[in-house]
């Protein structure tokens, strides 16, 4: 099998790099800075004011699946000044039965393996020739800048997993479905009478811009919620859903957002009624803990199971220098 | 399936260790067998390891403890919605590897539990099993044991030979496991015929604690359950007690009966053991103190010896004395006539105003018989009153017997005697070729007493290694064992082939002889129960632990109890060996109340008749028994019911 150094040799315009096996993912470094912020308070589920609300003690949860994705990606080589990325993304969907999350059952994985190479690049030919791995064309603007290609390519990446899980969610019939991230796009296709929750550890847009939600979000204390709110249908996100802010976790020396996760649910009233419930299934799913994680305070256990499951799965980087052949 | 191999950048498989995970449902342990199967092939032969689990480690996903902690909110009790992960990961020793060649690195594969037929290959029992196996013992579960047998040429000689067993005592069943053994190596009789110096086996055993084995012809107390059974069945053969044993024991003091704690009318009688002078000079050493045996002494005591006990000689050796003593001849049968010929020698000499005969100084000759003095007095019951020993030793061993010395009633002087006058006869007769069987199991326990680390050099420590070098090549196997394995002299253990390890006390498994085993090995080896040994045999590539069922006779203290030691007259014991070699009772009886013969007639008779070979022998033994004049003495029990 041809490794991309070899099918670049002759190419001046190619130039075949190397990161470390333990560099970390730049990319997802890059996706972390992307942040939005909303010009109005999102519309409330029901009248009233914005308030924090204790959440009901529970001892028990109900969810029996456990839905994440995961991607692993490396700067393959340039062409030109245009970066080429090389990502692994996969989606899996675990189910818990009697306190045990369980493997990986068929049909519940899916993964792709692809180049990401930025429209306008004569080399979509050549890539092809690497045995076993796709070739994504990026659309990106003729006179792209370096960063703008690798923001494109960061999308596309995140595309690609996010329709991942939305395939398997999608499938998901039976069962209370817990999702790391938004629901939107697993609601899409009409299919909003699931149980599906989604759990959103990242706060990359925001759904509030008054002082006083600004106050009742970064004010909630461990185990209080807020009021539900409509997050709206748009591109990125999918469908329409109920959601709320949690916090699950709290320390006085950490960033107003430590602990704190903003939860979707399918828009149907019977998700208003059991709202408190299951915010305090979520509060349960605290322990164990997810520790050592960095983001042990938002990260949920079996969440972080399903991941670690994925990462095993995902091209070892040998194999990644392998492919990349220098 | 139960797992598959793992192999990391850090801790990698090697060519005789590789790593596996399995589920914790696994039936998996320390000393488990299992199997690798690779997608490598080599030249068209699929690669095929078997190996032996030797450390097991076990985790899940929790990085700190202080995490767990901290997840429980400090209460133990808690049960979060979701369990961590589990696994358990596994270090195995490679015990073969198909095709055996090259010996490279076990290879990733899937981990399956070992079958009959695995464990066969494994241990590589499959070459041989058929042929020359002996049945150590079963691997496997209660439910399903496997046969693991040893290679009898390897075992008894003359490929290697010799085994070593270490074990605490009371805990390790040392001397279960060597019965079971011998039941083996007897159920195999053709194993042990064909071309060859001799046939057969015959064991030779030192009953040294109570009465351990002095019931091995007789049933266990209780029957053998049917785990026993199972055991016995997957080995091959049905249990049963030893059907062929001779018993042994020095005399009480008056030399009248015998000093053994199986007196029961019952029981076959006990045959004497007792030594000549010859051999107690021989053995001297075991007798004296150390410090009493200079090399002054020494001389003297060779020079008794030579002149006086293997042959009769004039009072001296120097022409000029010899004339002074005159032409009579002196010899001495026992310690009492050695010393009377010594008081001799110094009353002449001291006549002749000599101070040394035959180059021997009076001081010299004045200690060695102030030694003697008394021996005969202290040792009564083991020396022999006629200067003629008795004993197992006389007459070549039969096939398919096991030889049983009673030592537990004498002290521990009177044992190194016995022990040390035995060890060396039987050198003495492996040397010559005359032991009459192919091979002869001696099972000596306590080896870390007789042949101790430290290198004393005394009689039975040279015993004991000229027979664990050289043993094997002549029929001589010997079956140590010890609690101490590590102050036993290393020649004796070294030379030995076969190892077996009961339950071991962490102080003895804290010494370096037992590093070779990994953490894990010995930590079991420390909680064996009984019934279960780890063996090593120069055909397993790593060691293997076993289990092995109860013997099938009766153990010391159930035979105590059920034969409680008593009083059996002369009479009695002769009725009942003749009884037992096939002669009528009544006709025995009725000829004892018509011969009346003396006491002395009575022990002659019956040790001549415990030798004869058949009924008719029996009887023509008996018929010559001399009639008494004058006494009317019945010489059997008249509460005998028999009688």
């Amino acid at each position: 099998m041809p490794s991309l150094h070899r099918l670049f040799a002759d190419d001046p315009m190619a130039r075949v790099v190397t990161a470390g096996p333990r560099d970390e993912d730049e990319l997802s470094v890059l996706g972390d800075l992307a942040l939005e912020s909303s010009a109005v308070d999102a519309p409330l589920v029901s009248d009233g004011p914005f308030v924090a609300v204790a959440v009901s003690k529970s001892d028990k949860t109900e969810f029996t699946h456990f839905l994440d994705g995961s991607q692993k990606t490396r700067l393959a080589m340039y062409y030109g000044l245009s970066p080429i990325y090389l990502a692994h993304t996969s989606a899996a969907l675990l189910p818990r039965r009697e306190r045990e999350v369980l493997g990986i059952e068929a049909g519940a994985y899916r993964e792709e393996f692809d180049f990401y190479v930025p429209s306008g690049l004569p080399i979509g030919d050549r890539l092809s020739r690497v045995e076993g791995i796709g070739v994504q064309i990026v659309t990106a603007e003729a006179d792209a800048t370096t960063l703008q290609a690798r923001k494109a390519i960061v999308d596309a990446i995140s595309d690609r997993r996010d329709s991942l899980e939305e395939r398997l969610a999608q499938d998901f019939a039976e069962g209370r479905l817990l999702i790391d991230g938004g629901i939107g796009k697993a609601l899409r296709g009409g299919r909003e009478d699931r149980f599906v929750v989604g759990v959103v550890k990242s706060h990359r847009k925001q759904y509030f811009r008054s002082r006083e939600r600004v106050e009742t979000i970064l004010g909630l204390e461990v185990g209080q919620r807020t009021t539900a709110f409509w997050r709206e249908r748009d591109e990125s996100q999918g469908v329409r859903a109920i959601s709320f802010y949690l916090r699950l976790h709290e320390r006085d020396d950490a960033g107003p957002l430590h602990g704190l996760v903003r939860v979707e649910l399918p828009p149907d009233a019977r998700f208003v009624e059991e709202m408190d419930a299951i915010a305090g299934w979520i509060l349960c799913e605290r322990a164990p803990s997810s520790l050592p994680d960095a983001r042990y305070d938002r990260l949920l256990y079996p969440i972080r199971l399903v991941e670690r499951h994925l990462k095993a799965r995902q091209p070892s980087d040998v194999r990644l220098h392998a492919l990349v052949g220098r | 399936m139960i797992g598959r191999v793992i192999g990391t950048e850090r801790r990698p498989n090697t060519a005789y260790t590789f790593q596996f995970w399995a589920d914790p449902t696994e039936k998996v342990g320390i000393g488990t067998l299992v199997k690798v199967e690779g997608d490598l092939e080599i030249d068209g032969t699929p690669v095929t390891v078997y190996g032996v689990v030797v450390e097991a480690h076990g985790y899940n996903d929790l990085d700190s403890a202080l995490h767990e902690f901290m997840t429980l909110g400090a209460s133990p009790d808690q049960a979060p919605p979701t369990e961590r992960p589990e696994i358990r990961v596994y270090e195995a020793a490679v015990l073969r590897r198909e095709p055996e060649e090259p010996i490279g690195a076990v290879p990733i594969g899937k981990v399956h539990l070992a079958d009959e037929a695995d464990v066969q290959k494994a241990l590589r029992t499959d070459g041989y099993a058929a042929s020359h196996g002996i049945a150590a013992g079963c691997y496997g579960s209660r439910e399903e044991p496997m046969p693991v047998h040893l290679h009898a040429h390897f075992l008894l000689g003359p490929e290697s030979g010799h085994l070593n067993m270490t074990g605490t005592s009371g805990l390790a069943a040392k001397t279960s496991f060597i019965q079971t053994l011998l039941q083996s190596i007897f159920a195999r009789p053709e194993v042990f015929e064909g071309p060859g110096e001799g046939r057969g086996v015959a064991a030779l055993l030192f009953n040294t604690k109570g009465g351990d084995l002095l019931f091995l012809d007789q049933p266990p107390a209780t029957p053998l359950d049917e785990t026993d059974v199972a055991l016995y069945r997957a080995m091959g053969y049905e249990p049963q007690a030893f059907p062929n044993v001779e018993y042994y024991a020095p005399y009480e003091s008056d030399h009248r009966s015998m000093r053994t704690l199986r007196k029961h009318p019952d029981l076959s009688p006990c045959r004497p053991i007792t030594f000549g002078l010859a051999e107690i000079m021989d053995h001297l050493e075991v007798l004296l103190s150390r410090d009493d045996l200079d090399s002054k002494a020494d001389s003297y005591i060779a020079y008794l010896k030579q002149m006086f006990v293997v042959r009769k000689s004039r009072l001296f050796r120097e022409a000029r004395l010899s004339e002074l003593a005159g032409p009579e001849m002196h010899g001495a049968a026992t310690i009492e006539d050695l010393v009377k010929i010594i008081d001799l020698q110094l009353e002449m000499g001291r006549e002749g105003t000599l101070d040394r005969v035959d180059g021997h100084h009076f001081f010299t000759i004045e200690k060695v018989k102030n030694r003697l003095n008394g021996i005969d007095q202290r040792f009564k019951g083991v020396i022999a009153t006629d200067g003629k020993g008795e004993g197992p030793l006389d007459a070549p061993f039969e096939p398919g017997k096991v030889y049983v010395i009673d030592v537990a009633k004498l002290s521990s002087r009177e044992q190194d005697l016995v022990f040390s006058a035995i060890i060396t006869k039987l050198r003495n007769r492996m040397e010559l070729q005359e032991l009459g069987v192919r091979h002869l199991v001696v099972m000596v326990d306590e080896l870390n007493k007789y042949a101790p680390s430290g290198g004393r050099d005394t009689a039975i420590v040279r015993s004991l290694q000229d027979i664990a070098a050289r043993g094997r090549y002549m029929g001589l196997t010997l079956f140590g064992a010890q609690q101490f394995r590590s102050r036993v002299d290393k020649e004796v253990v070294g030379n030995a082939a076969t190892h077996v390890f009961g339950h071991i006390e962490a102080e003895e498994l804290a010494q370096p002889g037992y590093s070779y085993f990994s953490s894990a090995v010995r930590e079991k080896l420390g909680s064996l129960n009984p019934g279960e040994v780890l063996i090593k045999h120069p055909h397993f590539k790593q060691p293997i632990f076993l289990r092995f069922p109860r013997p099938a006779c009766l153990n010391g203290s159930d035979g105590m109890r059920r034969y409680p030691a008593q009083t059996v007259s002369l009479g009695d014991q002769i009725v009942r060996v003749a009884s037992d070699k096939g002669v009528n009772v009544q006709w025995v009886q009725d000829l004892l109340i018509e011969r009346d013969p003396s006491e002395e007639a009575l022990r002659r008779a019956l040790n001549e008749i415990m030798r004869a070979g058949d009924q008719r022998e029996v009887q023509r033994m008996l018929e010559r028994l001399p009639k008494r004049i004058g006494a009317a003495v019945a010489a059997f029990d008249k509460d005998d019911p028999f009688a």
